[in-house]
């Protein structure tokens, strides 16, 4: 018996393989007696309850051990082998020796049976055992991820066939934990970029809002200056009017004057014709003077018989003195007329020269006028045209007011929404947790109270939740 | 102008002034009126154009063709010594008789036929030696002036000397002579 144990061991440390596994488990030493009394108990043949509960440990232990089964086959190999030379060594007859073979070989067989089914049960009982630590630890994971925890993780050691699953299970949390904490960040980012949005529209619906009043103060001023223009023009049409009846007023003296020179210059030639006439008689009354001073004369040489006829050519000498005073007064009187007519007509043509002055500055002005008239009308036109393009600005200004009051509500809206995303994304426990609750900008509807006139029509119902 | 200018003279009558009392024709050279007893004028007429007559003294204007008698005519400005003036409309030819001939006279102005009395004729006075008045017969007062009263004779025949006649009729011969060339 001792031989075979011996022989046993010896063919075990001849081989390194199942020398390293006994000694990683146990020892020879320990194990040898162990060997021993099993190989005396199965040579009794004696198996009882003792012995099934040993080889059914035995079993388990090298299922705990994870013992390869060509270990198994191998014991049992040299076993019998060994025991076979020791029976024939001792000199048995070989039909004893068969005998023994085949009683050994049965034995073999129902301890074979006995320790593989402790074996398979013990794997079978393990492979259990492992399945429900994962099953347990993946419906605890399971149980934490599904109540928004994701830092959840599978932390016990696995079987190493189950290693994979723990792996890829934590690999997608730590996936999904990633993705839902950039999530978060993105909505957060989202957030704050709606926010800024509306703080601009806000802005720009403001500015947009002065600029509508801006340009109302415009087009009033605008409409003054209209009116402005339109009066000018009215005056300067009655200006116009008034420089032609000043004009036809200058022509008509200017006739009027040119007759008044005829008729001065007709008075002239009458007085020169009168003068004439004046002056035959002056002459006449010379002459009658010489006659009655020769009369006279003739009378004073008759003497006393030329008395009487001396008186009458003294009396006829007096008649012509004054007749020759008259017409001497006539003349100067006529001669001042002259010089009056003369006078007149040097006054008339100041008076003519003066009246074509005024024809011509009326003539200026009436031109003048003209120019202010049509400077007038252009302007008119270029009020009306500035008018045109102050209501496209108003137009446009009111579009924009509306666009960006559009604008303010779609970025509340993308306000809400990330909001709404941030919340969900906050249901869960991440990894980089963000640190407080996301803070959004406040929003007040008093600052899109514009209301343009025309365009679009905000939705604020949209905008009243927040 | 027929009031005759008498004028009462305080002292004694001159009698040779009294004599020169009696009807003057008067009439202006200048400033100054003149007068001449009328019973020596002829006539009067106005100034008509007068032919000069060479080789004559320089007051004899020359001759004129009065109703187909020729007479010398003189410039009395210039034979009294005065500058001559420009003729004008009453430039008169007074045609007066002396020594038997008619000469014409050229006067300034014609003015009137006056009685002037002998009480108001004064003698020519005295401008000292050497100045000539003996063609004035005296001086004649009237109320705004005076006027110079001329001895007619003697004022053309101032300067001629004794052979006054044969000028006289020397002169008339050529007057005829020049008028008879000339009408």
């Amino acid at each position: 018996m001792e031989g075979v144990v011996d022989a046993f061991y010896g063919t075990i440390q001849r081989k390194p393989g199942a020398y390293a596994v006994i000694q990683k488990h146990t020892s020879i030493e320990r194990q040898r007696p162990m060997l021993t009394r099993y190989l005396q108990t199965l040579i009794t043949g004696r198996v009882d309850d003792e012995f099934v509960s040993y080889r059914t440990r035995v079993g388990q232990i090298h299922d705990h051990i994870d013992l390869d089964s060509h270990y198994y086959m191998g014991m049992y190999e040299v076993l019998r082998r060994e025991s076979v030379t020791a029976v024939t060594a001792s000199g048995a007859a070989p039909a004893d020796v068969t005998l023994f073979r085949e009683a050994l070989d049965r034995l073999f067989q129902a301890d074979m049976a006995l320790c593989m089914d402790a074996f398979i049960e013990s794997r079978r009982d393990r492979s259990v055992k492992a399945v429900e630590k994962v099953v347990n630890e993946l419906g605890a994971v399971l149980n934490r991820v599904s109540d928004g925890d994701l830092t959840a993780r599978a932390v016990v050691d696995w079987e190493a066939t189950y290693t994979a699953i723990k792996d890829n299970l934590n690999r997608a949390l730590d996936s999904l934990d990633q993705a839902l904490s950039q999530t978060a960040a993105g909505a957060t980012q989202v957030a704050a970029a709606a926010g800024e949005i509306a703080q601009g529209s806000q802005s720009l619906a403001q500015g947009a809002s002065e600029q509508a009043s801006t340009l109302e103060e415009i087009t009033a001023s605008l409409h003054e200056i209209t009116d402005m223009t339109k009066t000018n023009a009215g005056t300067a049409d009655q200006m116009q009017h008034i420089s032609g009846e000043n004009l036809s007023s200058a022509n008509r003296g200017l006739v009027s004057v040119e007759q008044l020179t005829q008729a001065m210059t007709q008075i002239k030639a009458s007085s020169d014709a009168t003068a004439k006439i004046v002056r035959t008689i002056d002459e006449i009354a010379f002459q009658t003077n010489l006659l009655a001073l020769n009369a006279a004369v003739e009378a004073a040489r008759a003497g006393d018989a030329g008395k009487g006829f001396a008186v009458v050519a003294e009396e006829v000498r007096a008649l012509a003195l004054r007749s020759a005073d008259a017409a001497r007064n006539t003349a100067s009187l006529i001669e001042e007329s002259v010089e009056n007519a003369e006078n007149g007509v040097r006054l008339n043509e100041a008076v003519l020269t003066n009246l074509q002055e005024i024809a011509g500055r009326a003539s200026q002005v009436g031109a003048l006028v003209n120019q202010i008239a049509g400077s007038a009308e252009q302007e008119t036109h270029a009020v009306e045209q500035i008018n045109a393009a102050v209501e496209q600005l108003n137009q446009v200004t009111q579009q924009s007011a509306a666009n960006a009051e559009e604008s303010a509500a779609a970025s509340e809206e993308l306000t809400g929404q990330a909001r709404q995303m941030l919340a969900m994304v906050q249901e869960f426990t991440l990894t980089n947790q963000a640190k407080g609750p996301v803070r959004l900008q406040p929003m007040h509807r008093s600052a899109l109270g514009v209301r343009p006139t025309g365009g679009g029509k905000p939705d604020l119902e949209l905008l009243a939740n927040f | 102008m027929t009031s005759s200018i008498a004028t009462p003279t305080a002292g004694g009558t001159n009698r040779q002034l009294t004599e020169l009392s009696g009807k003057y024709l008067t009439f202006f050279a200048g400033s100054e009126e003149y007068g001449r007893q009328i019973h020596k004028v002829r006539e009067i007429f106005c100034m008509m154009p007068v032919t000069p007559v060479p080789q004559l003294p320089h007051h004899i204007l020359g001759v004129i063709n009065l109703r187909g008698r020729v007479i010398q005519v003189t410039d009395f400005r210039a034979r009294v010594g005065m500058f001559s003036q420009e003729q004008t409309a009453e430039t008169c030819i007074i045609v007066v008789e002396t020594c038997g001939v008619d000469v014409g006279m050229v006067v300034d102005k014609v003015s009137e036929v006056v009685n002037i009395q002998g009480e108001s004729i004064e003698a020519a006075p005295s401008f000292g030696p050497g100045v000539n008045t003996d063609f004035l017969l005296g001086i004649g007062k009237a109320e705004k002036g005076v006027k110079l009263l001329l001895d007619i004779d003697k004022v053309l025949d101032l300067g001629l000397g004794a052979d006054a006649g044969d000028w006289r009729s020397a002169a008339a011969d050529e007057a005829s002579l020049i008028a008879a060339e000339l009408f």
